[in-house]
């Protein structure tokens, strides 16, 4: 079975002797509740919030996209990007100002 | 004044001017609602707007609702901790009584480079030059890799501050700093790209200041200190170091400061001081607010130092009437307009929203447009004490405009109500005036000292001279009323037991001093609180914190009997209302000792300093031993440049 990092840090290391069910192959699937598994709450884009009872759904959610952190996923690549864009900027300003342009 | 209007024709004037526009009009315009969705009007059912949050721009809520821009009813706040994707929208709409408050997301990531870029394109109609420091020389890359450094440590400093407003931020992780560290490298270049081509002119400017007060909202950082950072730094590659400075700055006092502050975890709403003040004590925040005062002050010591010869006194007075006026006239728009209110606290980074009246509150002051009335009444007083200076030394005919500005900073002024700022306005005019007309300076004096005596008989006869034994003790008494039941400050225990002669005349001459000028509660209450240990005493716990002295002790508002409160607002951020109690506590009793040494010595060597310096210094040094100035950065940089000046100018008289 390979362990997918990202799965890790939202719901925990991978339970001894895990198999990841077909869920898609079955669509009257239904998770049971771990009582061991400390609930975790993932978000999705939309900001919609669900909370996940066993180590099976929360994989399934954030193999699926969902992630820990409320607008997660949006929210910290616009800032990732902006990030690189204001990176950029320096960069472009300071090659033109050096070229004589500016 | 043509000095000002030649700003105007700055190359690309008409352009910066639309681009500005553009930067004030369009983030409220551009995010609108998908075509299904129209915004509706604002009544007592709000459902639609709770179901529909970040759907509409402001502008369409405005257009839909035009009385949104002018009711008083109506409020419009910024949200700072709301997502990038509800930027300039509405996200929601709440009723409180009578008043409807409308929440505008403003991010504070986008924030921070939507202000600057405000700011610093109002500010780029400054002169420039030639680049004081070679453009990505190894200096400037170590300055501007340097002060980003500085300025992310901030963030790390205060994570519970920033925890909320940066929500989306997992402040935990090494990852989240480094978008952190991208941000402010671009805010700082942008700085430096500023500062350093117009190293030599825009110390004149300062004044504006007080208009532009750039607090970034979401954040305890000014867009000033960003600049003073990038000053201190550079004043870390100069040849020539002010030895005393670094010594006394950088290794006396913060030691002990960040070794003390290790053993505690304060933390403190920072309401109106948010920007120049640390919101917790503890290791990391006392360690970087040490080192944004130490560049603050070297960065400001070192420009003057620099650009003595390029101070323009007349411009300087020029501005000081400018942003005085602008001051009253923004703040009177933003009294009667809800949309310039917001947008003058957006645009102008206010520490708070200014007034929506231009009722003085409590029977006390009109602040308008900043947030403490007695530290623009002394703005304006200062603005008006320069204007005079210049008339009676120039004799001048005064022109509309200035007396336009005038007119308004003197209305400013007396809605303000800053009683001192208004006494000192006057007798600094007539000292200058009897410094300047030698042969009446008998006939001024004596008169002067014959309308002094007939209102102290006034005062007298009025009941309002009081017992020694009772104004000596006033400030004791104050103290023990409002301190809590359950424990008692050391420093109120200390003077309570005192019985050295000396420190009972020091505590009664503070008592009646603070009972004359109507601040034997406040100070009161600062001695009710006041918990310092001996070394605190005497080193204080670090510049710009007052997080251990609002949370270690508290005081108490309820009198057990009369079983009733005691009729003081304590519920709010009652702030010491002296600098001087401010240093006490920053820098202990060495600190005040120094700081009074050195105004001392300017005071023993004022005939070396421009009168047009010292006065106003002299008229700063008093408002500043029973005002706040030193916890707003524009209050304390304007103390700081007179400072500053006259001690050059009794170096170089020296030399």
């Amino acid at each position: 079975m390979e362990k997918n990092s990202i799965v890790e840090i939202f719901c925990g290391n991978y339970p001894d002797n895990h198999i990841t069910p077909n869920i898609a192959s079955n669509p009257n699937f239904i998770f049971n509740n771990d009582p061991s598994f400390p609930g975790v709450q993932l978000y999705d884009e939309g900001g919609n919030v669900v909370t996940v009872n066993s180590f099976t759904e929360c994989e399934h959610y954030v193999l699926g996209g969902w992630d820990s952190t409320l607008y997660g996923t949006n929210e910290l690549s616009f800032y990732n990007s902006t990030s690189i864009l204001l990176a950029l900027i320096v960069l472009i300003y300071s090659l033109l100002k050096k070229s004589k342009y500016l | 004044m043509n000095q000002l209007i030649s700003l105007t024709k700055n190359k690309n004037f008409a352009l910066k001017l639309m681009l500005l526009l553009l930067l004030v009009v369009l983030p409220w315009t551009v995010n609108n609602s998908s075509d299904d969705l129209k915004a509706q009007e604002i009544t007592d059912d709000l459902s639609f707007y709770q179901i529909n949050t970040c759907e509409f721009s402001l502008m369409e809520i405005i257009i839909k609702n035009p009385k949104v821009a002018y009711q008083k009813h109506f409020k419009i706040r910024p949200n700072n901790y709301s997502s990038y994707q509800c930027f300039g929208t509405v996200t929601g709409i709440d009723r409180i009584g009578n008043t409807f408050f409308i929440a505008v997301g403003t991010n504070a990531l986008i924030g921070i480079i939507l202000k600057s870029l405000a700011l610093l394109l109002c500010f780029s109609v400054i002169k420039t030059h030639e680049g004081h420091i070679n453009f990505l020389s190894r200096k400037y890359n170590s300055i501007l890799l340097l002060s980003s450094i500085i300025l992310t440590y901030g963030i790390y400093a205060e994570k519970r501050f920033y925890s909320k407003s940066l929500y989306f931020l997992n402040l935990e992780q090494l990852s989240s700093y480094f978008i952190l560290f991208a941000f402010i490298f671009f805010v700082t270049f942008l700085c430096l790209e500023f500062v350093n081509n117009r190293f030599e002119n825009i110390i004149n400017f300062f004044p504006f200041m007080f208009l532009f007060v750039a607090v970034i909202g979401g954040l305890n950082l000014h867009i000033y200190t960003f600049i003073f950072t990038i000053l201190g730094v550079y004043s870390l590659f100069e040849k020539q170091k002010n030895i005393y400075i670094y010594l006394s700055l950088l290794f006396i006092g913060p030691l002990f400061w960040i070794f003390n502050s290790n053993k505690f975890n304060y933390t403190l709403d920072l309401d109106k001081i948010v920007g120049f003040s640390s919101s917790s004590m503890n290791l990391h925040s006392t360690t970087y607010w040490s080192i944004i005062f130490f560049l603050t002050f070297n960065g400001l010591h070192t420009l003057i130092k620099k650009n003595m010869q390029n101070i323009n006194l007349e411009l300087i007075k020029n501005n000081f009437l400018i942003s005085s006026f602008l001051v009253m006239f923004f703040g009177l728009l933003g009294a009667n307009t809800t949309l310039f209110n917001f947008l003058n606290f957006y645009y102008f980074g206010q520490n708070k929203t200014g007034m929506n009246t231009l009722d003085v509150v409590d029977g006390n002051a009109w602040r308008g447009f900043f947030p403490s009335a007695e530290t623009i009444g002394e703005f304006y007083g200062l603005s008006i004490l320069l204007f005079v200076f210049f008339l009676l030394k120039y004799k001048n005919s005064i022109n509309k405009l200035e007396m336009l500005f005038v007119g308004v900073t003197l209305f400013g002024l007396i809605k303000s109500n800053n009683a001192s700022a208004f006494i000192l306005l006057v007798i600094f005019s007539l000292i200058y005036y009897v410094s300047r007309n030698k042969h009446y300076q008998k006939q001024i004096i004596l008169s002067s000292g014959i309308i002094s005596v007939l209102l102290i008989i006034y005062l007298a006869f009025q009941g309002s001279i009081y017992s020694l034994d009772f104004t000596n003790s006033k400030i004791v008494q104050d103290a023990l009323y409002y301190k809590n039941d359950y424990q008692q400050s050391s420093f109120l225990t200390h003077i309570q037991g005192e019985n050295s002669q000396f420190s009972k005349i020091i505590i009664g001459l503070i008592s009646t001093v603070s009972f004359y000028i109507n601040r034997s509660i406040l100070w009161g209450l600062f001695f009710a609180r006041y918990n310092p240990s001996i070394y605190e005493f005497l080193f204080g716990t670090g510049p710009l914190n007052l997080s251990k002295h609002y949370s270690e002790i508290g005081v108490s508002n309820y009198d057990a009997v009369r079983n009733d409160t005691k009729n003081f607002a304590l519920e709010t951020f009652l702030l010491p209302h002296s600098s001087l109690l401010n240093i006490l506590l920053y820098f202990g009793l060495i600190g005040v000792l120094i700081i009074s040494i050195y105004i001392f010595r300017i005071v023993l060597k004022r005939e070396y300093i421009d009168k047009f310096v010292f006065y106003p210094l002299m008229y700063l040094v008093i408002n500043f031993i029973k005002g706040d100035s030193i916890l707003y950065l524009p209050s304390f940089v304007l103390i700081l440049f007179f400072l500053i000046v006259a001690n050059f100018s009794v170096d170089k008289a020296k030399d």
